[in-house]
């Protein structure tokens, strides 16, 4: 009995590229951010009925409209971005630190303590320094408490500093109880210990800290010995231990670099901006900026662009809800959300190339002299076919 | 596989832990299910094998087929050439170690593996200088806990690496050593002047002990000796032991995949320099040479090694390795998976070095390279030392014997049965 | 007596916690972490309440149907959120991590956003009329302590436990439940085996996150008593929380999820405490979780870690 089998090449297949052209993934990237765009537009239209001409419109009007908003943005980009410094370095080191929310609260936290028990009661500018110093070292502490846990005993980073999240939380919600005991739950700003205003606003402190600081993480990262280490035991701990590097204390260290950082930043949100503090100083900017910083790939320059893009769209799209009598900030979120998926995504693109079947191959198989022979091993080939023993998975 | 009724039996490089015994029984198996009408694909790189089993041979190269011939019909050389597509020379040149002397002296070293079980079993031997020290054994008989214990990367439980850094007559130098330390050595009587009389540095002042050891006045008497046992990697760098292990695991462990080689080569020398900043120019250097010198295929040196071919991967390590001057060079597998043009300028390089009076270790799973290669030869089975031998006079046979010497009773009865058929055979 | 209504109450909550750490765990069996959970529990929420909404204005009042149908909903919801994230991280072979915490950002965010335009719709109010079905179908009221305590409960906080126990089952005891661990465990053993790795990440994934979407349709519906308050995104960071904390064990997740519904209403329970000291009672469950990591990453037994390949893609070419 003649067995007829068709062997065809699947319809289409994966292969990895291995010549990537260096501008294929911007590229790639960036007509993503145009087609996400364009998905916005037509998503808002569809849900809320507004011409995407019009989101488009709000949208830049909202985020640069007038020189006030201008400064506000890049204000606001600024203290992303020093969430996003402040987790990079742990995350090259593929260290998952969830916490910098509650890094950066622990940190506003220390700042608001020295401001409310010796506001007016030192010099001021004493108080400023006083305060800074509690931050770092507060946030410091509360990075790297994860840190040696996970060096010690391998706990998971992960969960740990999520849970650290929620425990700042609540110290902060119990500590403005006893503050502001009038049950209001929030505290109001105090005259003490802030920044001083540069031209009577107070956005240029922290335009020019996060510059600093942008530029001092990506000379760190990418040309100090600390930075080679990082590198190293982030790609290959195994490599890292082989070449004698103490990964117990890079991580250790790095983290306290992380919490320093973050400290900066609640002491920036609090003295500079805020002069208050509240469970909610750091509005889950700690959580966004892993994405910010993933995006860019733990490139500090290229996180400048990032956060410039998720404060745009996010003041943006507040324009057009606002205009719409919308006052909150949830499609935002869904935008921000879907445009975070679009580009985590398109990264598929960069790294595969799709191949299509160009003809489809039959073989009539030969009778086969023992019962249930399942297909042909392919090994009379004069066609070039690859014999493979894999070819029949590769559905 | 057999009791699920297989009719078409694919065997993927089946010999690469068997001893030349058990290959035999496997050949002897796989004849009689030849009779039976099965059908058998064999994907082996080892020539001399497709030459002994098979009825037709594909040769690939490249993921493309290159031919299908019968196998009475050809030859190694021929089929060697069809894998790489040139003509290819063959030969490994062995030449007699000059006056070799203890290099690494290893003493009843024990090593306990992850389950607490011991991977190596109070094993002792000395591994020489200008020497290619060969390890023979079946996968997973102690050789990477073996190698990993000597660089420092596994705990010892038991047992002394002694290493012997020749310095004899050699000028003390401030690398590696400061002037506390040079000072208590010499009060050990470690140094002498060029004389021969024993330096003494009473009376002398710190600079006038600087002053001499600059000049270099001021020589080792004998090799240096250091206990290598509780050191870490970094320490055993900081004690100026030069020291090269090529690992087993090429990207994940003696590489980091996706860094580049100019950042690979950094690996081993980042840490020089009192600057916060990695020196980049002499790993770029170095890359350079290692690329022009082994003739690497890259498009650059800045491209990420896991984009290259394991052959050209391999010789980025083995480079990295060479290029510190290493006193000991120990080497695991370094001929896996790679082709035998990159195979024979690994060998060519270890060969190298073992004429600049490097102590070469050779960990290998083919028997007839490791033979071809090693000027003595150490077998391990089951953690311990089966047999150290002359690699120029022992048999594979004698071998395979030393690798199974650790197994089951039943076994080696099983294994004397086969000598005994193998001595009839080749009458 | 307040000891019978904290147990009470410590159950009834506990419904929330072990429907999303049942999800979890199904798919972090898979191998894949899915930080996501916060925003599909939300996004179930949101839906079912929606179809809760949707029928009560179109006047059906039937209340089974008032609650089977967002129960359907919902459990589509979830799937399409679980969906989603198998697509991104299965297929499109993304960051688990980071694609995660992006489904929680458009999760949270889209289910805020639906809610609010019943609220712009006006009376979001009459979902509460609905709430009462779900608190009270299948309960048993009784003033006798034990009844109070176990048997008073609405439909959803049994099949909850219900779910869990059939989830422990199906992954110990069936051919199923060993095929998806051996995933989690090993995806390449498990692709040479013949198991079809994507299917069972996908399913996995799809299933535990439509469970883990009941769990923000019951906090709502009979746990806020129709009141949508955004607590649903805390409610799925504790119960990632829980996945650890019960060492990746549904079975264990029952008294699990009970402890830590305790341990999240505790604050209302202690008498004399002040104001202030409420807010560091609350934060007990976070404490519990760090100490628990804790002490099982020191004591490290090998059957108390998590699935071997979590959190890592798997690509057959790189085998």
């Amino acid at each position: 009995m003649n067995t007829t089998k068709k062997t065809r090449e699947p319809l289409f297949h994966l292969v990895k590229r291995t010549d990537v052209k260096p501008w294929l993934p911007w590229v790639v990237r960036g007509v993503t951010i145009v087609v996400a765009f364009l998905f916005i537009g037509i998503l808002t239209f569809a849900s809320l009925e507004i011409s995407p001409f019009e989101v488009y419109a709000r949208i830049f009007k909202g985020a640069f409209g007038d020189s006030y908003r201008v400064m506000t943005l890049l204000r606001d980009v600024a203290i992303l971005l020093l969430f996003a410094l402040a987790v990079t370095p742990a995350f090259k080191m593929k260290f998952w630190n969830i916490g910098a929310e509650g890094q950066v609260l622990m940190g506003a936290f220390a700042c608001m303590f020295c401001i409310f028990y010796l506001g007016g009661k030192v010099n001021d500018t004493l108080l400023i320094f006083i305060s800074l110093a509690a931050a770092l070292l507060v946030g410091s502490v509360w990075a790297v408490i994860p840190a040696l846990f996970k060096a010690k005993w391998n706990t998971n980073e992960t969960l740990f500093t999520l849970m650290m999240n929620y425990v700042a939380i609540q110290i902060i919600l119990y500590a403005i109880k006893i503050w502001a005991p009038g049950g209001t739950g929030t505290l109001s700003p105090s005259p003490y210990g802030n920044l001083p205003t540069i031209a009577g606003e107070n956005f240029w402190f922290s335009i020019i800290v996060a510059i600093v600081m942008t530029a001092v993480m990506f000379i760190y990262l990418r040309f100090t010995k600390h930075g080679y280490e990082i590198n190293v035991v982030g790609e290959s701990e195994n490599t890292a231990r082989y070449i004698g590097i103490n990964v117990k204390k890079v991580i250790i260290r790095t983290l306290i670099f992380s919490g320093l950082i973050c400290g900066l930043t609640g002491f920036m949100l609090v003295a500079g901006i805020d002069h208050t503090v509240s469970s909610t100083t750091a509005e889950g900017r700690g959580f966004t900026a892993i994405l910010v910083s993933w995006l860019a790939k733990f490139n500090p320059a290229g996180m400048i662009f990032t956060s410039l893009l998720v404060v745009f769209l996010s003041r943006g799209m507040d324009e057009v809800m606002t205009m719409n009598g919308i006052s909150n900030n949830f499609f935002s979120k869904v935008v921000i959300g879907i445009m975070f998926l679009m580009i985590i995504g398109c990264e598929f693109f960069i790294n595969y190339k799709i191949v299509f079947r160009h003809r489809a191959k039959s073989e009539v198989v030969p009778p086969a002299p023992v019962e249930g022979a399942e297909k042909t091993c392919g090994e009379d080939t004069s066609d070039g076919e690859i014999p493979q023993a894999t070819t029949a998975k590769e559905e | 596989m057999l009791y699920r009724g297989a009719n078409i039996l694919i065997l993927d490089e089946p010999t690469a832990v068997l001893t030349p015994q058990e290959i035999k029984t496997l050949f002897a198996v796989l004849r009689e299910m030849k009779k039976d009408g099965k059908s058998i694909v064999i994907i082996t790189h080892k020539l001399n094998e497709v030459m002994e089993i098979s009825d037709r041979v594909a040769v690939l190269r490249k993921g493309e087929h290159i031919a299908t011939v019968d196998t009475k019909d050809t030859n190694e050389k021929e089929l060697a050439d069809m894998m790489v597509g040139k003509k290819l020379d063959l030969n490994i040149d062995r030449k007699d170690p000059v006056d070799p002397q203890p290099r690494l002296v290893i003493e009843h070293m024990t090593v306990k593996n992850r389950d607490g079980l011991k991977a190596v079993d109070d094993v002792s031997f000395t591994i020489n200088g200008g020497e290619i020290l060969g390890i023979a054994g079946i996968a997973g008989n102690g050789q990477k806990e073996l190698l990993e214990g000597i660089a420092g990367l596994q705990k010892v439980e038991k047992g002394d690496i002694i290493f012997h850094n020749p310095k004899e007559n050699k000028p003390v130098t401030f690398f590696h050593k400061d002037l506390k330390q040079i000072k208590k050595m010499a009060a050990e009587g470690k140094f002498h002047d060029p004389d021969g009389k024993k330096w003494d540095f009473t009376g002398l002042s710190n600079k006038e002990i600087t002053r001499l050891v600059n000049e270099e006045k001021v020589l080792f008497y004998e090799d240096e000796i250091i206990d290598l046992r509780h050191r870490t990697p970094r320490e055993i760098q900081e004690l100026g032991i030069k020291l090269s292990f090529v690992p087993e695991d090429r990207l994940n462990m003696g590489l980091v995949g996706n860094m580049s080689i100019v950042d690979n080569m950094a690996l081993r020398s980042y840490r020089k320099g009192k600057s916060i900043f990695v020196n980049k120019k002499r790993p770029k250097t170095l890359a350079d040479n290692i690329i022009r010198e082994l003739e690497v295929v890259t498009p650059s040196d800045q491209t990420p090694v896991r984009r290259l071919s394991g052959g050209n991967v391999q010789k980025v390590l083995v480079g990295r390795e060479i290029s510190s001057s290493p006193k000991v060079l120990m080497a695991a597998y370094p001929v896996r998976g790679l082709d035998i043009n990159s195979s024979y300028l690994i060998y060519n390089l270890l060969n190298q070095q073992k004429e600049k009076n490097v102590a070469v270790v050779f960990v290998g799973e083919d028997l007839d390279v490791l033979l071809a290669l090693s000027d003595r030869l150490l077998v391990l089975s089951g953690g311990k030392v089966a047999g150290i031998v002359d690699a120029r006079k022992v048999t594979k046979e004698e071998v395979g014997m030393m690798m199974l010497s650790r197994a089951k009773a039943e076994d080696a009865e099983a294994i004397k049965q086969m000598m005994g058929d193998k001595k009839e055979d080749n009458e | 007596m307040p000891f019978v209504s904290f147990l009470s109450g410590a159950i009834r909550l506990s419904a929330t916690f072990l429907y999303g750490s049942t999800g979890e765990i199904v798919i972090e069996k898979s191998g894949h972490l899915n930080l996501g959970i916060p925003g599909v529990m939300s996004v179930g929420a949101a839906v079912g309440c929606l179809t809760v909404y949707k029928m009560l204005k179109a006047k059906i009042y039937s209340s089974l149907l008032l609650v089977l149908l967002p129960f359907l909903t919902t459990i589509v919801a979830g799937g399409f959120m679980g969906l989603l994230y198998s697509f991104m991280t299965v297929t499109l072979r993304a960051n688990q991590n980071v694609t995660g915490l992006a489904l929680t950002t458009l999760g949270v965010g889209l289910a805020g956003h639906l809610v609010n335009g019943i609220k712009a719709g006006g009376d979001i109010g009459i979902i509460a009329k609905a709430s009462q079905f779900y608190a009270n179908l299948f309960s048993v009221k009784s003033n006798n302590w034990f009844v109070q305590i176990f048997l008073s409960h609405g439909i959803l906080v049994y099949l909850a436990i219900i779910i869990a126990i059939v989830t422990q089952v199906i992954l110990n005891r069936t051919r199923i439940g060993l095929h998806l661990r051996a995933v989690g465990e090993s995806p390449a053993t498990a692709d040479a085996a013949g198991i079809n790795v994507t299917g069972y990440k996908y399913v996995a994934t799809i299933v535990g996150s439509a469970i883990a979407g009941l769990g923000g349709l019951f906090t709502i519906m009979d746990y806020m008593g129709g009141n949508w308050e955004y607590v649903l995104e805390g409610f799925g960071w504790l119960s990632i929380a829980l996945v650890i904390f019960t060492l990746w064990r549904p079975a264990l997740a029952i008294p699990g999820s009970i402890i830590f519904g305790g341990l999240y209403i505790a604050a209302g329970f202690i008498k004399g405490i002040t104001f202030a000291q409420i807010e560091l009672i609350k934060m007990l469950p976070y404490v519990m979780t760090i100490v628990v990591l804790i002490f099982t990453s020191i004591v490290g037994s090998k059957k108390a870690q998590p699935p071997a390949s979590l959190g890592l893609n798997y690509f057959r070419e790189e085998r």
